[in-house]
């Protein structure tokens, strides 16, 4: 199990991994799953009422879930234990503990925290039986492809757009678009939403601003990770 | 069977915990070690390191942190707010309580979905917080407390008491008194308190196991139990607002561990009292310095 918390401003999530093992699917027998789900309690904000998920939850989840199943993050075959018998699912819960606007960018933040210290123990079949063994001692760590870090902009008007919006800029924004960059600055994908609009040329603008916050948020998750491991030994 | 939530990223239909093939707890595993201390190198009366923080919820009312051992709540309160007038008029407020537990909070992951331990668990909460309100002060009024816990490592009623109390405080609601909650166990007798989640669960398992041990028929008799009671400590010399225990043991056994509870319960409240006045200090200090400006 393991967790990281991420705060941008006031907005805090908390981030758990937990990893369980299950029979892989026909179409792809030696590939694991990774499960993200974004809970927004209506302890963090008085805009969530008590019940199910409501739309910002489930479209958050949403988009992790597509940025992690392109293959960019984590390659699947890592997960596998016994192909076509057994693999790993990654349930990644983010709980939002205080929500202040720009959820997006601190739950991919806190996902791919937790993913870059998560260790999974090896776990062996005996071919015989078909039991299953774990061994605590022999660990390893889950191999991240790529880093990537969002940046959002809401969109007030066509000439105003603010960057890394908090909850009372996005009451009053009517689109938000999303920059999703890899660490060497490529684009991984971008999501416009809302019924403001917005001109390509604003959106090359964004591109290079998200660019120049990259290193940034780089440099603030390995910092926290090097502390952790430190902390650790 | 599977409930699937077309609201929720389900993943695959089962999955199976690590912790089938190895569990989380130590093999051979005893209640004491054997220099008479607890599995996490506390003696008997001595209770987890506490921490307490009000005012982390930018944008609710009032809200507070609590941290007992690894346990940790979070609690935000909304409020109060006027109840639609189509409801049925009533001249004292309401409250409004709601605990949901994190995915990852135990050892095996928890659906999404509240299941009965959490609903039960609101409504202890609420309880012991309808004792402790001045409802009468707001009328057609409800106040929202909402609790998250982000880890359970035992003791969870206690400090979701506690954070509740402590966030009602931060939010300017009247009172009679805080609420403080703590849990004491009873293990062969031994009264130990602050019981931690493996202590806890080894103590439900308790009665089975020596049955076991002692074979042929014979009843098992030592005590074994797990208390957790919610104090008001001075609002008329002290008034207990919840109480739930479960196990078995004689009437003075009880007695003595609940006036452990007791105790423990004055002890935190010290500590909380101290927090809420630097609370107000550090926010009479700042609007000194903004009304400078």
């Amino acid at each position: 199990m393991n967790t990281s918390q991420v705060s941008i401003g006031n907005t805090t999530v908390v981030c758990g991994v937990k990893a369980e093992m299950c029979r892989p699917s026909l179409e792809n027998p030696t590939k694991g799953f990774i499960v993200p789900n974004v809970e927004l309690y209506s302890c963090c904000s008085p805009n969530f009422k008590a019940g199910p998920p409501g739309e910002k939850a489930i479209s958050t989840s949403q988009f992790l879930s597509n940025l992690l199943d392109n293959n960019e993050v984590v390659n699947y075959e890592d997960l596998c234990i016994v192909p076509n018998k057994w693999v790993w699912c990654l349930y990644c819960d983010v709980v939002c503990l205080d929500f202040d606007g720009n959820l997006v960018d601190a739950s991919l933040l806190s996902v791919l925290a937790a993913l870059l210290h998560l260790s999974l123990p090896l776990v062996s079949m005996n071919p015989d039986t078909g039991s299953l063994t774990l061994s605590a001692q022999h660990i390893q760590k889950l191999a991240i492809k790529n880093r990537p870090v969002s940046t959002t902009f809401g969109i007030y008007s066509s000439e105003i757009q603010l960057l890394d919006p908090s909850a009372s800029d996005e009451s009053e924004c009517g689109g938000e678009v999303v920059v999703v960059l890899l660490e060497n600055g490529d684009v991984c994908c971008t999501n416009k939403t809302g019924r403001r609009q917005v001109s390509g040329e604003r959106i090359r603008q964004f591109i290079t601003t998200a660019q120049r916050r990259l290193p940034v948020l780089q440099r603030t998750l390995q910092e926290a990770l090097d502390q952790h491991a430190m902390n650790s030994t | 069977m599977s409930n699937r939530d077309p609201r929720r990223n389900c993943g695959p239909e089962k999955t199976t915990p690590i912790y089938v093939l190895k569990s989380p707890y130590p093999e051979n595993n005893q209640f004491l070690q054997e220099d008479g201390k607890r599995n996490d190198k506390r003696s008997p009366l001595e209770i987890r390191k506490v921490y307490f923080g009000v005012s982390n919820i930018s944008q609710a009312k009032g809200s507070s942190y609590v941290e007992l051992g690894r346990t940790k709540v979070v609690c935000g309160v909304y409020g109060p707010k006027e109840i639609p007038p189509s409801n049925v008029f009533k001249s004292s407020g309401q409250v409004m309580c709601e605990v949901k537990v994190a995915p990852f909070s135990s050892f095996v992951r928890r659906s999404p979905v509240p299941d009965r331990q959490v609903k039960e668990l609101s409504m202890q909460v609420k309880e012991a917080l309808e004792a402790a309100i001045i409802l009468d002060e707001y009328p057609k009024a409800q106040i929202d407390v909402f609790l998250t816990v982000v880890e359970d490592r035992g003791g969870v009623l206690g400090a979701c008491v506690t954070a509740a109390s402590l966030a009602l405080c931060d939010a300017d609601i009247t009172m009679y008194d805080i609420v403080v909650g703590a849990s004491t166990a009873w293990y062969n007798g031994q009264i130990y308190l602050d019981p931690s989640i493996e202590e806890e669960e080894y103590i439900a398992t308790a009665a089975e196991r020596q049955a076991l041990c002692k074979g042929d028929g014979e009843v098992a008799t030592a005590s074994n139990g797990c208390l957790t009671v919610a104090l008001m400590p001075l609002y008329a010399n002290g008034q207990v607002a919840t109480m739930v225990m479960s196990g078995s043991m004689t009437a003075s056994q009880l007695q003595d561990g609940l006036d452990a509870a007791l105790e423990t319960c004055r002890k935190i409240y010290a500590i909380i009292k101290q927090v809420l006045l630097n609370r107000v200090k550090e926010s009479d200090e700042s609007s000194k310095a903004e009304q400078s400006e």
